[in-house]
């Protein structure tokens, strides 16, 4: 009997020492114990805090100047890159402009030479309208000629558009000399 | 720093009060310390910081009285100690040692038939069975060591540790056979 309870005990106090050996054997203290330990030691003369390096006069201006010519030389480079970047941007946008423009243009002119052919699809079955609808062809024709002429003075094609109006405003006028009482309408 | 021996970083807190030296050292040695600390206390956390931080005032304190004679470790942990004894002094009036070989262990103060981790039994065992223990079985010191450490007699401390674990057996198999051979 006792040698069986020797037996039990002598297992148990394995278990036990086996049990107690895995315990944890470290815990972090946190920061704060540190810091207040580390205080403790500073008021007793035993430890010294970090030393803090003193700046002099001459190194803080020179720090300064430093600091300045660095931002100095930030902006200028700034500058340069957000100039490049507005110019091309300008760029790119008027490219694009332009080929709005002249895209609305060319929808404009085929709008223009669709009506021009609705009016003379009509001029077949309605009396009147060729006379009014060619008044109306001639003064825009006149007009984009005029446009063009500004845009590129010495085009050739517009100048002979313009000179043949010219021309016939000038027989007009002839006319108007011989018969004053007929006279155009415009509207 | 970090590749710095315990030995350099205590010479540069000694020659000039090297904070960052301090520092390396107190984080290479504190988590352990504090551990054994805290569990010779029973788990107050208040206590085991208070003595964390009197152990490394003391210990840079006699730094320079310091031999190396043995690891600096082991130097704090007997330092740590000795500090945690004092505090479970103050908190009894009970001597820490009062037990004999021939004393019979007092009968645990958890309800019978409650069942507890180790780590609470050990918080709830008496301070003298409770740092024996903790060094013999947890720390792994040898008898002699912890008679040293105490100043105890070898044969107190193998007294004090059967008479712990027994006490601990009671708490953890509150109906097992010890908590009924203690009664007889």
């Amino acid at each position: 009997m006792s040698n069986e309870f020797e037996h039990n005990d002598r297992e148990w106090e394995e278990r036990l020492a086996a049990m107690a050996n895995a315990l944890p054997k470290e815990r972090e203290a946190g920061r704060l114990l540190e810091e207040r330990t580390v205080a403790a030691l500073r008021r007793r003369g035993l430890l010294k805090r970090k030393p803090v390096r003193r700046f002099g006069p001459a190194w803080l201006a020179g720090s300064v100047a430093a600091s300045i010519a660095l931002f100095a030389s930030g902006v200028v480079v700034g500058q340069m890159l957000g100039a490049r970047t507005a110019t091309n941007t300008a760029i790119a946008l008027s490219q694009n402009d332009a080929q709005m423009t002249a895209a609305q243009v060319q929808r404009a002119g085929s709008a223009y030479v669709n009506a021009l052919q609705a009016l003379a699809q009509m001029s077949d079955s309605t009396a009147g309208v060729p006379a009014q609808g060619r008044e109306v062809a001639l003064t825009a024709l006149h007009a984009a000629a005029n446009e063009v002429i500004r845009m590129v003075p010495n085009d050739p094609i517009a100048a002979e558009i313009l000179r043949g109006f010219e021309r016939a405003r000038q027989q007009q006028a002839l006319q108007q000399q011989r018969d004053p009482q007929r006279q155009i309408i415009w509207f | 720093m970090l590749s710095h021996t315990d030995r350099h970083l205590i010479d540069l807190i000694i020659d000039s009060g090297d904070e960052t030296a301090f520092r390396e050292l107190y984080r290479r040695h504190t988590p352990r310390l504090h551990q054994l600390l805290l569990r010779m206390l029973g788990g107050l956390e208040q206590d085991a910081e208070d003595v964390v931080q009197e152990t490394w005032v003391r210990a840079v304190e006699s730094a320079s009285k310091f031999e190396w004679k043995s690891s600096f470790a082991s130097w704090l942990t007997g330092i740590g100690i000795n500090r945690a004894r004092e505090l479970l002094r103050k908190r009894s009036r009970r001597p820490m040692f009062e037990l004999t070989e021939q004393s019979e262990p007092r009968t645990p103060v958890v309800p019978i038939g409650e069942r507890v981790d180790l780590e609470r039994a050990l918080a709830l065992l008496p301070d003298g069975y409770r740092t024996v223990l903790v060094l013999h079985d947890v720390e792994g010191f040898r008898h002699e060591e912890i008679a040293a450490q105490l100043g105890i007699a070898t044969g107190t401390s193998k007294s004090q540790l059967f008479h712990a674990r027994r006490y601990v057996r009671a708490l953890l198999e509150p109906t097992g056979e010890v908590g009924n051979e203690q009664r007889v």
